[in-house]
C-alpha cells in the first residue's frame, strides 16, 4: 500500500483564511445553490477578499444535486466566479477535508492561488440521489436499509469481539450535546439537554444500534478559503495552515482483512509521520461522526490507544471544550445536523472556529492544532470506503 | 420484494439463482473466489470463471433490522447478517430463523425454499445439528 509519507503540507506554504457557514435545518425548503449563497456571503464579509479574487474551486457534491452532471461548473456560474481550476469531489464525507488538500494541490501547482471550498447540500428537502453498482443489485435486495444497517453490522462484530462500550458511547452522546446547545448553528430540533439514560434507553434501529448512534440528515452549507501563506501574508489575512494530509481510498480490495480495520489504520499514522507528531501532540479533534461507533474505531485505528480499548480511553478523558481532549465541540454531526455530502464542513468549520478563536462560550483553552478526519462511502460487506486524516495548524 | 437491477456483471450470479445454484467468480489460477461480482479478478490477473458454491458459510455478524429500504414490501423486522462463506468472500443476506435463536459463528446454508421463485437475493437458515444414531 503505497501514499505519501514526506508530505507536501509541512512546509507551511498553505493557509485557510477564513471560514463560513449557514445554519443546519431539518427540510428548510431551500437549495444546495442558495444555502452555498449565504455562506460565500458569510466568507466573503469575514474575509473581506473581493469575489473576484477567487480563481479556483471545489465543491462537494450534493444530494439534492444529483444527476446533475455539470455540477461544480453551474455552481461556479450561480456564486459569480471566474476560475482557473474547478473540481467536484465525490469521496462523500471526506470531500471537505479533502478538497482543502486538493486546494493545496492545485495552489502548489500554479493552478490558482485563491480557493474556494465549498460544501453544500440540502438532501433533507430534496434527495435526488440514485445510487447504483452493487448498492442496488446486491444490498437492497438483501434487506439493506442504508449506512445505518453497516454500522450495526460493524457493532455486532465489535460486541463480538470487545463488547460494546455502552457507557461511553452515551458520555460521546452527551458531551457532543452539550457542545450543540452552545452552537446556535445546529439544528434546533437537537438543541434539547440529554442524559446519559436518554441515549442508552432510545430506540433500537437495527441491534445493537440505538436511535441515538445515528447521524440526522439536515440542510446546510458551509465554505472556506485556501491560499498560499505567500499570498495571506501579503492581504494581512490571519491564517491556519494544514500541515499534514492522508487519504486511503478502499483500503482492503480483496476483503481478506479484519472487517473492522478501516483507511484510518494507514491514513492516521501517515499523517502523524508527515507533520512529525504522535496522537498525544493533539490539542483537540475534529472527527467524523455519523455514527458514535466511528469515533470509538478512529481512537484505535489513529493510534490514540489499542484495539479494544476505545471505549476506555472515552472514560477516562474529558472530551467537553474544557476537557483534556476536546472532541467536536459544536456538537459534531451527530448533535449538530449532517448535511448531506456537506456533511464534512460541519467538523471543518468547528475547527476552524476554534483555531481562529471565534468559538465564544465554547473556546478550548488550546487550540493550537487540531485533527480533522473525514468518512466516505460504505462498501459492500465490508467497513467505510474513504478515510481521511488531516493535522492543523495555528499560524503565527 | 424489491426486484433487483441486475447489471451485465451479475447476469449469471442471477441466473444461477434461478437454477437454485449459488454462483461465484473464481480466479482461474487460484481459485479464489470473491463477490459480488465485479469486471476483474481481485486476486490476480489470470481471469474469473463462474462456479458453483456450496451455498454453506457461518454468521460472521448479525442485526435484527428494525428499518428496510424503500419499496420493501416483506415483514419487518428481519435478521439480517454478514455470511462468511465457506469459499471466502462475505455476502449480505437476511437470515430465515428467529433473531433469539442466532448467534455469530453459526454455520449456515442457503435456503432455497424461503427464495420462492427467483429473481430473489439469497437467503440462509441455520444448519441444523446432525442427529445422533440411535
Amino acid at each position: 500500500m503505497g501514499g505519501c509519507v514526506t508530505g507536501f503540507l509541512r512546509e507551511r506554504d498553505i493557509a485557510i483564511v477564513g471560514y463560513a457557514e449557514t445554519k443546519l435545518v431539518r427540510r428548510s425548503g431551500r437549495s444546495a445553490l442558495a444555502l452555498a449563497g449565504e455562506a460565500v456571503a458569510g466568507l466573503l464579509a469575514q474575509t473581506g477578499i473581493e469575489r473576484d479574487r477567487i480563481d479556483g474551486f471545489a465543491t462537494t457534491l450534493a444530494m439534492s444535486e444529483a444527476g446533475n452532471p455539470f455540477y461544480s461548473n453551474l455552481l461556479a456560474e450561480g456564486l459569480g466566479l471566474s476560475v482557473s481550476w474547478c473540481q467536484a469531489t465525490d469521496i462523500g464525507g471526506a470531500s471537505a477535508a479533502g478538497n482543502v488538500a486538493r486546494a493545496a494541490m492545485a495552489i502548489r501547482s500554479g493552478m490558482c492561488e485563491m480557493v474556494l471550498c465549498l460544501a453544500a447540500d440540502a438532501v433533507s428537502t430534496q434527495d435526488r440521489s440514485v445510487q447504483s453498482g452493487h448498492r442496488t443489485e446486491f444490498c437492497d435486495p438483501a434487506g439493506y436499509a442504508g449506512p445505518l444497517t453497516s454500522f450495526a453490522l460493524l457493532s455486532s462484530l465489535y460486541d463480538q469481539r470487545w463488547g460494546l462500550p455502552h457507557e461511553a458511547l452515551a458520555k460521546l452522546a452527551v458531551t457532543q450535546r452539550r457542545g450543540a446547545l452552545l452552537n446556535g448553528n445546529a439544528c434546533e430540533v437537537l438543541r434539547k439537554p440529554l442524559t446519559g439514560r436518554d441515549y442508552l434507553e432510545s430506540r433500537i434501529v437495527s441491534d445493537p444500534l440505538r436511535m441515538l448512534d445515528c447521524v440526522m440528515r439536515c440542510d446546510g452549507a458551509s465554505a472556506v478559503l485556501v491560499t498560499s501563506t505567500r499570498l495571506a501574508r501579503q492581504l494581512g489575512l490571519r491564517m491556519v495552515h494544514p500541515i499534514a494530509y492522508a487519504e486511503r481510498i478502499n483500503h482492503d480490495p480483496r476483503g481478506g482483512d479484519d472487517l473492522l480495520a478501516s483507511g484510518f489504520n494507514d491514513a492516521g499514522p501517515r499523517a502523524f509521520a508527515q507533520a512529525g507528531m504522535r496522537p498525544a501532540d493533539v490539542k483537540m479533534l475534529h472527527w467524523y461522526d455519523d455514527f458514535l461507533i466511528a469515533l470509538i474505531l478512529q481512537l484505535e485505528q489513529t493510534g490514540f490507544c489499542a484495539p479494544g480499548e476505545g471505549g476506555r480511553f472515552v472514560l477516562e478523558h474529558d472530551l467537553g471544550h474544557d476537557g483534556d481532549l476536546p472532541l467536536n465541540t459544536g456538537g459534531g454531526q451527530i448533535s449538530a445536523g449532517q448535511p448531506g455530502l456537506a456533511g464534512g464542513g460541519v467538523n471543518l468549520v468547528e475547527c476552524l472556529r476554534q483555531m481562529f478563536g471565534d468559538a465564544g462560550a465554547r473556546q478550548v483553552k488550546d487550540a493550537s492544532n487540531a485533527m480533522l478526519t473525514g468518512i466516505g462511502v460504505i462498501q459492500y460487506a465490508r467497513n467505510w470506503g474513504t478515510s481521511a486524516v488531516m493535522l492543523l495548524e495555528r499560524g503565527p | 420484494m424489491i426486484r433487483p437491477e441486475i447489471s451485465d456483471i451479475g447476469a449469471p450470479f442471477w441466473q444461477g439463482l434461478r437454477e437454485r445454484r449459488l454462483l461465484l467468480q473464481f480466479d482461474r489460477a487460484s481459485g479464489r473466489a470473491q463477490f459480488h461480482p465485479r469486471p476483474l479478478g481481485l486476486h490476480g490477473e489470470a481471469g474469473v470463471e463462474w462456479r458453483e458454491a456450496s451455498g454453506r458459510g457461518t454468521l460472521l455478524a448479525l442485526t435484527l433490522s428494525r428499518v428496510a429500504p424503500a419499496g420493501w414490501d416483506g415483514p419487518v423486522p428481519y435478521p439480517l447478517a454478514l455470511v462468511q462463506l465457506q469459499e471466502g468472500p462475505r455476502m449480505l443476506a437476511r437470515v430465515n430463523a428467529s433473531y433469539e435463536d442466532l448467534r455469530a459463528g453459526q454455520a449456515v446454508q442457503v435456503d432455497w425454499e424461503a427464495m420462492g421463485e427467483g429473481p430473489v437475493f439469497p437467503i440462509f437458515k441455520p444448519i441444523q445439528p446432525p442427529r445422533r444414531q440411535p
